[in-house]
């Protein structure tokens, strides 16, 4: 069975103007170590797929399998729980506690986790050793994007999620971000999910899934991904 | 025109719920400050009626030998004073059955000074019938119709008619009169009789000329009051005549003495509410402009001027005071209402009228709208004035700063990881602690105080009037303190609202969540509890000493822990009320944007 699975995954909005179908009728399935990346244009779906697999919002039908758990049927705190201890998420604009130092911050999420990596290594080990005890005001944007890493990959999540990680950032190091991304897939074996309307990023992915209108247009393995350095937008 | 109406209505819409908690804190505040404050203008407002209506002598000079005032000594006070002005009275007491009854002789008809008010019946009409002052708790009474035996001073009895109930101007006080034949006793039933011309005559009632003079026991009236006594004591000899004033008068003399307590007491809680209410809408403004730095970047960016868009925020805080101050009217002719029917039980006062005195009420009014729109103004110029490209950046406190606790190892590595965050988080931000810490120390104090007043009020029979004052600035300053925590409360959980779509992302529990927000709070509601009460005890000792009234020493132990607990139990109470906040925050909406 694959490590995740997702099956005629539907989520429909409800609101005064009447129903919307955010996702319709998704399924793929991807395994462990993968590096993902889910394209496609504004308001397709992308952000509302990300809430699922996060364990963020609940399907309205379908089924969500990560590792065996049946995500799309937990429950409010259950899914908490799930969040706790199975996803790391990095965000557009790195939602860093502003008090907190970049240690403090992993160290935010690692004390809520039985497994949790130690926060000084990983951070560290993204490149920022020398920026322990060094507020978000006192990072560049690229710096505080490793931080929300770290703090993503030292909850030693079962996958890593992340939504439009370099969206904030400059062309080098918005690479440099996907680089550490990549790496993480290899090196921790861990999923990676990108979403990004970045089509040149499609190229480094070992799977693409694009996706139009709420619907999964199209999903394909990359037999022979291209280095992030080596691709140009 | 109508894009920034739409977004004043937005403004409104996004923080009603602080705009609903200025509005209750200007209630309270305004309806205290107006309330308590028109008290004693109110009461001195009715001392000058009684003393206008009833012509109340100012003057009373007894003889101090059994056979009364000579023919000579008549003609000279008649001189002093002028015939006109006084009005002469044979007054003695008789015991019967261990009863005291005093008996005053004279022209009931004539009705010059001292006016006696006929509660019930009519004036009598030939010597067989009395009038009888009014059944209280001391005074027997009698009903109108009754006949009772009289004694004479010799020794006779004469039975006569009571014609009517009345009630005399120098007795208002509800107290006992000491009888003057025998100290022990007092007197328990006060006749009238009326005779033109008593026979003897030992009281000599004299009002003075000038009936302004008086104005609720004036300086220049306490002047006149002494040189006539010299007067009377110089032409008539010490041996001869006693000459008591209106400030011997225990009725008139101790309501006027209250009065002038509580309006001392006014004075320094309505200064002190002031400037709590003051602090708070200016922090909660200034904070509120803080968050909406986002917005401001935005407009200035769009070419709105700095003015038109503090204009906006300016608005909110007018309307915000302007709601609650129009509202505080009635809370405040209902709080003067309410402390004089309070007095009442110890004095008889004619029925309140609604006071026509709004000194108090425009004046904190005024102050408070005035003060915190400028205020709100030049504090988002100030904010406006800035480059859109800083007011993007979140506020931060001042980069590489460490809180005082950092420095202390000892103390700091003993800390857990979340309460090292707590602190940072609550010492970090200067004006922020201090403005928060401040108004719920000012709130606690203003308890204390009414707590230590209530307590020291209780002591004494007669301070009835204290008492009601002290209640009331218990109940209001309770509500203010409630209104500032959940206020605090309030901003914080608002504030913070990106900081908590983090911890619940990362997967933090509901209990978590507000634990990590809320204990800010209470620590901050902690220290202010504590810290007001030393603050308390200096405040508390200053009061005593101005209104001479109560000391510490004479407060409740409890009364120092009870306070600090009804601070604690008003912050449980707000973070129970704004837990719900916390737990329907989106995730999503909050984390996906910068705004």
């Amino acid at each position: 069975m694959a490590f995740l699975k997702l099956e005629n995954v539907c989520k429909e909005y409800k609101s005064e103007a009447g129903a919307f179908k955010a996702l319709t009728d998704v399924n793929f399935e991807l395994e462990n170590g993968e590096f993902v990346v889910i394209l496609g244009p504004s308001g397709a779906g992308k952000t509302t797929l990300l809430n699922l697999l996060g364990g963020m919002d609940s399907a309205t039908s379908g089924d969500i399998i990560l590792d065996g758990l049946i995500i799309s049927q937990l429950h409010k705190k259950e899914l908490t729980n799930y969040r706790r201890t199975d996803v790391g998420f990095v965000f557009q604009f790195y939602n860093l506690m502003p008090n907190m130092t970049a240690k403090e911050n992993v160290e935010l999420a690692t004390e809520i986790c039985k497994d949790a990596l130690d926060p000084a290594s990983v951070l560290t080990d993204v490149g920022l050793g020398e920026r322990l005890h060094n507020f978000p005001a006192q990072l560049s944007g690229g710096e505080q994007q490793r931080v929300s890493i770290a703090r993503a990959i030292a909850k030693n999540p079962k996958i890593l999620l992340c939504d439009e990680p370099t969206g904030a950032l400059d062309y080098i190091t918005g690479k440099n971000i996907l680089r550490l991304l990549y790496d993480t897939s290899k090196k921790n074996n861990k999923l990676v999910i990108v979403v990004t309307h970045n089509q040149a990023l499609k190229d480094m992915a070992d799977r693409v899934i694009s996706i139009k209108n709420g619907k999964i247009e199209k999903v394909y393995v990359n037999k022979k991904p291209i280095p992030i350095e080596e691709i140009e937008w | 025109m109508k894009a920034s109406f739409i977004s004043t209505l937005r403004l409104f819409k996004k923080h009603i719920a602080r705009l609903i908690t200025i509005i209750a804190i200007v209630i309270v505040s305004i309806g205290f400050m107006s309330g308590v404050g028109e008290v004693q203008p109110t009461i001195k407002k009715t001392i000058n009626k009684h003393y206008k209506t009833y012509n109340v002598s100012d003057l009373y000079l007894k003889s101090k030998k059994p056979t009364g005032f000579s023919t000579e000594e008549i003609a000279n006070i008649e001189t002093m004073f002028g015939s006109e002005n006084i009005i002469k009275t044979f007054c003695y007491e008789v015991e019967d059955d261990g009863k005291i009854t005093r008996i005053y002789n004279y022209n009931l008809t004539a009705q010059k000074i001292n006016k006696l008010e006929i509660l019930e019946g009519r004036l009598p009409e030939n010597a067989n019938e009395v009038l009888v002052e009014r059944a209280t708790d001391l005074y027997e009474g009698a009903k109108v119709g009754d006949v009772i035996s009289v004694k004479n001073p010799v020794g006779g009895t004469i039975s006569c008619t009571v014609t009517g109930i009345v009630q005399n101007p120098l007795l208002m006080h509800r107290a006992e009169e000491t009888s003057f034949i025998n100290q022990d006793k007092n007197v328990s039933q006060v006749i009238y009789v009326s005779t033109d011309l008593p026979l003897i005559v030992n009281d000599v009632y004299v009002v003075f000329e000038n009936r302004t003079l008086f104005d609720s026991f004036s300086d220049r009236y306490e002047e006149r009051v002494e040189q006539a006594k010299q007067l009377v004591v110089t032409k008539l000899g010490d041996d001869n005549v006693s000459a008591l004033s209106l400030f011997e008068n225990f009725g008139l003399y101790s309501l006027n003495s209250y009065a002038e307590k509580i309006g001392m007491i006014s004075i320094i809680f309505v200064v002190f509410f002031l400037l709590i209410t003051l602090l708070v809408v200016y922090s909660t403004m200034s904070r509120l402009l803080d968050e909406e730095r986002n917005q401001i970047a935005c407009q200035k960016t769009l070419g709105y001027s700095s003015s038109k868009i503090t204009g906006k925020y300016t608005f909110f805080v007018f309307v915000a005071t302007l709601g609650g101050g129009l509202l505080a009217f009635g809370v405040g002719q209902l709080l003067t209402k309410m402390i004089y029917g309070a007095m009442c039980a110890h004095y008889d006062m004619p029925d309140y009228a609604s006071s026509l005195n709004f000194g108090y009420y425009l004046f904190t009014f005024g102050i408070i709208m005035l003060a915190t729109c400028l205020l709100t103004f030049a504090t988002g110029m100030k904010i406006a004035d800035k480059k859109p490209v800083t007011l993007l950046l979140p506020k931060t406190a001042k980069v590489g700063k460490k809180v005082l606790m950092e420095r202390i190892p000892v103390l700091w590595n003993r800390l857990s990881f979340r309460y090292k965050s707590t602190f940072r988080n609550v010492f970090l931000f200067k004006s922020r602690f201090f403005m928060t810490v401040v108004s719920i120390i000012g709130s606690s104090v203003l308890l204390l105080a009414g707590m230590g007043l209530f307590d020291c009020a209780v002591g004494y029979k007669d301070a009835v009037s204290i008492v009601a004052i002290a209640m009331v600035i218990i109940v209001f300053s309770a509500a203010l303190s409630a209104l500032v925590i959940y206020n605090i409360t309030n901003i914080n959980v608002s504030e913070r609202n990106r900081e908590i779509a983090t911890l619940m992302v990362l997967g933090y529990h509901e209990k978590e969540v507000t634990g990590y927000i809320f204990r800010e709070v209470y620590i901050m509601a902690f220290i202010g509890a504590l810290l007001g009460l030393p603050l308390g005890y200096v405040f508390l000792d200053f009061v005593f000493e101005l209104i001479n009234f109560g000391s510490i020493a004479q407060m409740n132990w409890w009364t120092w822990v009870l306070n600090p607990i009804i601070t604690m139990f008003f912050t449980f109470l707000a973070t129970l009320l704004l837990k719900n906040k916390i737990v329907k925050i989106d995730m999503n909406a909050s984390l996906k944007s910068i705004e």
